[in-house]
């Protein structure tokens, strides 16, 4: 929560920047989810917004994206590439059959530590 | 906050509409028991290793892991994986495996060397269940020196590689879903006002850079970008239901002009994959668009680009394209063929070699010492033609003397 700030602006504007906390994510969620379920009909599991920290992000990766797989340590052989990605912020896709650019979708975890799981 | 916004459209809603829906995760995987399962299999591991050391779990590990491509069933199960029972019976099915290991060795026929006729042969096959694709799975059954411990800890891995399998084959329909979604919902929420300019060209830098496709002689090339591929055909078919051409007409007389868009692509995220999904839907203005071209490679001469965006091309570079996207067509056909039963327990693999694509050498070499590690007697892999038996090539490893 440290990163959280205060002048993230009120929950019914989005602006700029990586200012944010908790109501104003909240205010975003409710109003994506008014676009995407109830102008594209979506259907989805229940989403849950958690903290994390851009190294609970790297183990995370590590374990090909669950948040719960066994312990980081094991991954101890994937992990240089992966901190790379991360820390640069970067420039390949950690998936060996694309090295396209960028996921900056993936770059914006690193600024912004927290993730959703559903 | 554009990027919070950006990531949970794009995730919490695009990721998660295509991994509830579509047909492949629906018939493979449970995802109201995945958390638990992976929970169970942490807790597992960790005190697999208070009990027989850090070492000796990793060594497993590692075997398991460089085996996780080859843990996979291909053919579609009657049922779902039940992720949840799985870890609950855990205790009951390891007993059950357990008595079914031991029947299969105690049932053999006795050894008796020169009787090693065909219906053996067959009948030896039969009872081990082969040929097996599922090299993770045959190992976890039928590994003869194998702890308990062990045979649960492939089945993890296993079972987890078998979870993330229809990943690999929808990769580029759900992140085109995942982006499609995100940016209809950002660009709406500019138009209701809630995102201000600002915000918005932040996102539609970070757009940009995410769909980006160098062209194929620029340095950075190295394929097609998926997320690229899969927006642009999303978009395309948004624009075929709304706004088609007379050529649309032609090619996609069901949705061309019927106007819904949304409609269209939910029904796509659902019953393809992407191999399917681009034999079904690139259309030409498509691949005008993107300049796709098709180049063929004997092996021997010069390559020849033998199909190119027009009129004679589209459905010969459409073809290549889904066969590219296949990834049943890429990943090598290894199966386990047979058992040296009588004699030294030699494991034997076969792989299958199409359009003369061999295994690296020293890929084979590593991968097949693990097999050894896990199986505890020598492995050879075979490397034959699909017309005719002939051998390519052999490969042999034996476990690592303790």
């Amino acid at each position: 929560m440290n990163d959280a700030v205060s002048d993230a602006g009120a929950a019914d504007k989005v602006g700029s920047g990586l200012n944010w906390n908790f109501d104003a994510l909240q205010g975003a969620y409710d109003r994506i989810s008014d676009i995407a379920l109830g102008e594209l009909k979506l259907d989805i599991y229940p989403n849950q917004i958690e903290m994390i920290t851009s190294e609970q992000m790297l183990d995370a990766y590590s374990s090909i994206g669950m948040p719960l797989m066994y312990r980081p340590g094991h991954s101890a052989s994937i992990l240089p590439a992966m901190k790379r990605f991360i820390d640069t912020g970067c420039v390949a896709s950690p998936m060996k059959s694309s090295s396209i650019p960028t996921p900056a979708l993936f770059t914006s975890w690193k600024k912004t530590p927290w993730q959703c799981k559903h | 906050m554009a990027m919070q916004t950006l990531v949970m459209a794009h995730a919490a809603f695009g990721h998660n509409h295509f991994f509830k829906n579509n047909s492949l995760f629906r018939q493979w995987t449970d995802a109201g028991g995945i958390l638990d399962y992976m929970e169970f299999a942490k807790t597992y591991i960790a005190r697999c290793e208070e009990k027989y050391g850090e070492a000796e779990v990793e060594r497993v590990l590692d075997s398991a892991h460089a085996l996780m491509a080859q843990g996979v069933s291909r053919y579609p199960r009657k049922r779902p994986l039940d992720l949840q029972s799985e870890a609950k019976r855990q205790a009951e099915r390891r007993d059950e495996a357990e008595r079914t290991f031991n029947d299969l060795w105690r049932t053999l026929p006795s050894r008796d060397v020169s009787t090693k006729r065909a219906s053996d042969i067959t009948e030896r096959r039969q009872r081990l269940g082969l040929p097996e694709e599922n090299i993770l799975y045959f190992l976890e059954k039928n590994a003869p020196l194998l702890k308990t411990w062990q045979r649960e800890i492939l089945r993890i891995v296993r079972l987890v590689s078998q979870y993330f399998y229809p990943q690999k084959q929808t990769r580029m329909m759900n992140e085109g879903c995942a982006t499609f979604v995100h940016y209809q919902v950002m660009n709406r929420l500019h138009e209701q006002g809630f995102l201000d300019d600002g915000a918005m060209l932040e996102f539609l830098h970070s757009h940009t850079s995410v769909v980006f496709q160098p062209e194929f002689d620029d340095p950075r090339f190295s394929g097609l970008n998926p997320y690229a591929v899969g927006f642009a055909m999303m978009q395309d078919i948004a624009r075929i239901c709304d706004t088609p051409t007379a050529e649309d007409r032609t090619w996609f007389p069901d949705i061309a002009g019927k106007g819904d868009a949304m409609g269209t692509l939910r029904d796509a995220w659902v019953g393809y994959r992407d191999e399917s999904f681009i034999r079904q839907f690139l259309s030409p203005n498509l691949i005008r668009k993107l300049k796709l071209f098709s180049v063929f490679d004997d092996g021997n001469s010069d390559l020849l680009v033998n199909h190119i965006h027009d009129e004679r091309g589209y459905r010969s570079v459409r073809a290549a394209l889904a066969n590219q996207f296949d990834v049943i067509q890429h990943e090598p056909e290894i199966e386990i063929v047979d058992v040296d039963l009588d004699g030294d327990r030699r494991l034997v693999l076969q792989h299958k070699v199409h359009n003369g694509v061999m295994l690296d050498a020293a890929e084979a070499r590593n991968v097949l010492s693990h097999i050894a590690a896990l199986w505890g007697y020598e492995v050879r892999l075979v490397e034959v033609g699909t017309t005719s038996d002939a051998v390519l090539k052999t490969f042999d490893a034996a476990p690592p003397t303790k």
